[in-house]
């Protein structure tokens, strides 16, 4: 199908033959966390109107939906868990590639040509952890911008310094 | 063109005010729509309203109406703009004093628009858009004709010296018909236009729902419209909803036959040297020049009944413009030939693509779970819900879906030159869009898990107007395509914009 082309695909530097490199395993706290935070509020919401309400055997369907909702929990940090390892990225001489996603894997790819600005962001777990979260702007709809969680901030800065001479020269 | 110095700060003409003055009393029209409604419903059932009387009315509403046209007055007087080396300027407000300035630079796109107000008293709005958020847009409500279009070419000529809109007078290229009109407005989707009235009827609905039960007149509506319908018989149910869609039905047709004709009357396609300037419109003219630096996407639309008139539509996007704004930027009733010169003329060295390659068959294997996930709600719906013999919608559904699966799949088509992207797809239309390499601004690659086990994956192709699917093709099609994607933007010196 790309015999009307000028370049063979063959001579294309390929995707397939990188080495990605994985994000710091400590990220996978906040990860955790995250997942966490979003379980407790709806769980403290219910606990708090069922108190309130003063409904007849509350308690009863309380267990029940507690119970539903920690085995979702628990399924949710299976997954992030076993999902972790997926989040990889790579630089090359030209791009920048950030994969994510288990069961549902994605692979982005921005070329230094088309970066708009980048940011680093570290909240206070991150920052205790060390870490920090890159992220990369194009000028191009949502979804195609770029954000690595889980970098260790010395390697965040670099790649940051790196782009930033990338997107001026 | 000397006359005009816009280096001085200047007010809008005098005339703004009372378009100023028109809008704000529509925008409040339609704010308060429903309490207008209440207070009209009230007067005629009580002969008052909220306890007042006919001449306390009348004050009310002067009040508000002198207030809205002092506000208007004030904002006539504290509206200057001026350009000057660096761009446009804008200075607003009497107490929160803002000041606008656009760089030439960032100058997208300026519009010349007319509203049926505008129209009536001769003037024009004058709105310049840039490539960044809404906010930073800017629009002078009222000009005359003449001054917009000399301050239109002091914002432009300076900034595209060498894309210059030259000075002899650019030939027409394009002008429709009225004939070709009406046929286009035939050719149009009318289930969309069903749907828009459907979804207007319920707004209101919802709106004066509550006012209606208030005065009890739901049952009094429901008895009126249903009392000769007996509900014991099927046919007469049939019947009655035959009726009722053949109404919705011509309610539709003649509704995206208006629209088109009001939103395309008399649409021009002019062109220059290096752009094209589509102007159009009924009741809002409007007036767009199209450059080929900042079109990010060309869409091209086509139906049976349109194919057969010899009607296509051409749409350009630019970057990061709204949808509803997209929708001005279209050019219908075009033949095959002309689609094909404008679409070279905006995109250079554009040829169209024959070798085409279509996605697996997993794209066969998910349109038909989607149909059956619909099927399989529906009829458990309809299997709780007491309503009885809907059934009888199965034998319509299972064709339709039938024919969406393999009329999808027939349509979906991806082709890949040098310097261009086509991906056509559609149902009931044809669309097919094309992109050019170099405006790309990121590729992602998305592969499930089930995408994996049979060597399937997706690509998606971001720009700054939105993005292009290449959907369910084979996964090694797809990382020779995401590699020779990057490799063309990396290697270009051209720029997206």
């Amino acid at each position: 199908m790309f015999s009307n082309l000028q370049i063979t695909s063959e001579h294309l530097p390929k995707l397939e033959d990188l080495s990605l490199k994985k994000v710091e395993k400590s990220y996978l706290y906040i990860i955790f966390l995250n997942i966490s935070i979003g379980f407790l509020l709806p769980l403290a919401a219910l606990t708090v109107s069922g108190v309130l309400s003063g409904f007849e055997g509350w308690f009863s369907y309380f267990i029940l939906i507690l119970v539903g909702i920690l085995a979702a929990y628990i399924f949710a940090l299976f997954y992030a868990y076993l999902s972790f390892p997926k989040r990889q990225y790579a630089l090359r001489e030209n791009d920048i590639i950030y994969a994510e996603g288990l069961l549902f894997n994605k692979l982005t790819t921005v070329p230094f040509v088309r970066v708009q600005h980048t940011e680093i962001s570290r909240s206070f777990i991150e920052r205790k952890l060390n870490l920090s979260t890159l992220k990369i702007y194009t000028a191009g709809a949502t979804g195609s911008d770029l954000k690595i969680g889980g970098l260790d901030k010395e390697e965040a800065e670099k790649i940051n310094t790196f782009l930033t001479a990338q997107i001026n020269e | 063109m000397n006359n005009y110095d816009f280096t001085i700060p200047q007010r809008q003409s005098v005339k703004g005010i009372v378009i100023i003055f028109g809008f704000q009393v529509f925008k409040f029209l339609r704010q308060s729509f429903a309490l207008i409604f209440l207070a009209i419903f009230s007067f005629v059932r009580k002969g008052s309203v909220f306890g007042m009387t006919f001449t306390q009315i009348i004050l009310i509403t002067t009040l508000v109406l002198v207030i809205f046209l002092i506000s208007a007055i004030v904002r006539y007087l504290y509206f200057k703009f001026y350009i000057s080396g660096e761009g446009f300027h804008l200075d607003t407000g009497l107490f929160n004093k803002e000041r606008t300035i656009i760089p030439r630079s960032k100058i997208q796109n300026i519009h010349i628009k007319q509203n049926v107000l505008q129209q009536l008293i001769n003037v024009v709005a004058f709105s310049i858009e840039t490539a960044g958020d809404n906010k930073s847009e800017i629009e002078i409500k009222a000009l005359d004709r003449a001054t917009a279009l000399a301050m239109k070419k002091a914002l432009l000529s300076q900034k595209m010296a060498t894309e210059t809109i030259s000075e002899k007078q650019d030939e027409i290229y394009f002008k429709v018909s009225f004939k070709k009109l009406l046929l286009e407005g035939v050719g149009q989707n009318h289930l969309k236009s069903m749907a828009i009235i459907l979804a207007f009827i319920s707004g209101i609905y919802f709106q004066i729902k509550d006012i209606i039960e208030g005065a009890s007149l739901e049952d009094q509506l429901l008895n009126e419209v249903t009392g000769n319908v007996d509900y014991s018989s099927f046919f007469s149910i049939l019947i009655f909803n035959t009726i009722l869609l053949t109404g919705f039905l011509v309610l539709a047709f003649l509704f995206s036959l208006l629209k088109t004709v009001i939103v395309n009357y008399k649409l021009q396609v002019i062109e220059h040297d290096q752009t094209i300037e589509i102007s159009k419109g009924l009741l809002n003219k409007i007036s767009v020049n199209l450059h080929p630096s900042r079109i990010q996407n060309i869409i091209i639309t086509h139906n049976r009944i349109k194919r057969f008139f010899g009607l296509y539509t051409l749409e350009a996007k630019q970057a990061m413009t709204d949808q509803k704004k997209a929708q001005n930027l279209s050019i219908i009733a075009l033949s095959k030939d002309q689609i094909i010169y404008l679409t070279q003329k905006l995109y250079h060295g554009f040829e169209t693509i024959d070798e085409k390659f279509k996605p697996t068959f997993y794209f066969i294997r998910i349109k038909i779970i989607q149909s059956l996930l619909i099927l399989f709600v529906l009829n458990i719906g309809m299997f709780f819900s007491e309503l009885i013999n809907l059934w009888v919608l199965n034998v319509l559904l299972i064709p339709v879906l039938y024919l969406f699966i393999i009329t999808t799949y027939r349509k979906a088509n991806y082709g890949v030159n040098d310097n261009f992207l086509t991906v056509d797809s559609g149902f009931i239309e044809t669309k097919t869009q094309i992109v050019q390499h170099h405006k790309i601004q990121s590729v992602v690659m998305y592969q499930s898990y089930f995408m994996k086990r049979r060597g399937v994956a997706s690509l998606y192709i971001y720009n700054a107007s939105g993005n292009v699917t290449l959907k369910y093709i084979r996964e090694e099609t797809a990382r020779q395509m995401h590699n020779f994607l990057l490799y063309k933007v990396e290697t270009t010196n051209k720029n997206w914009m």
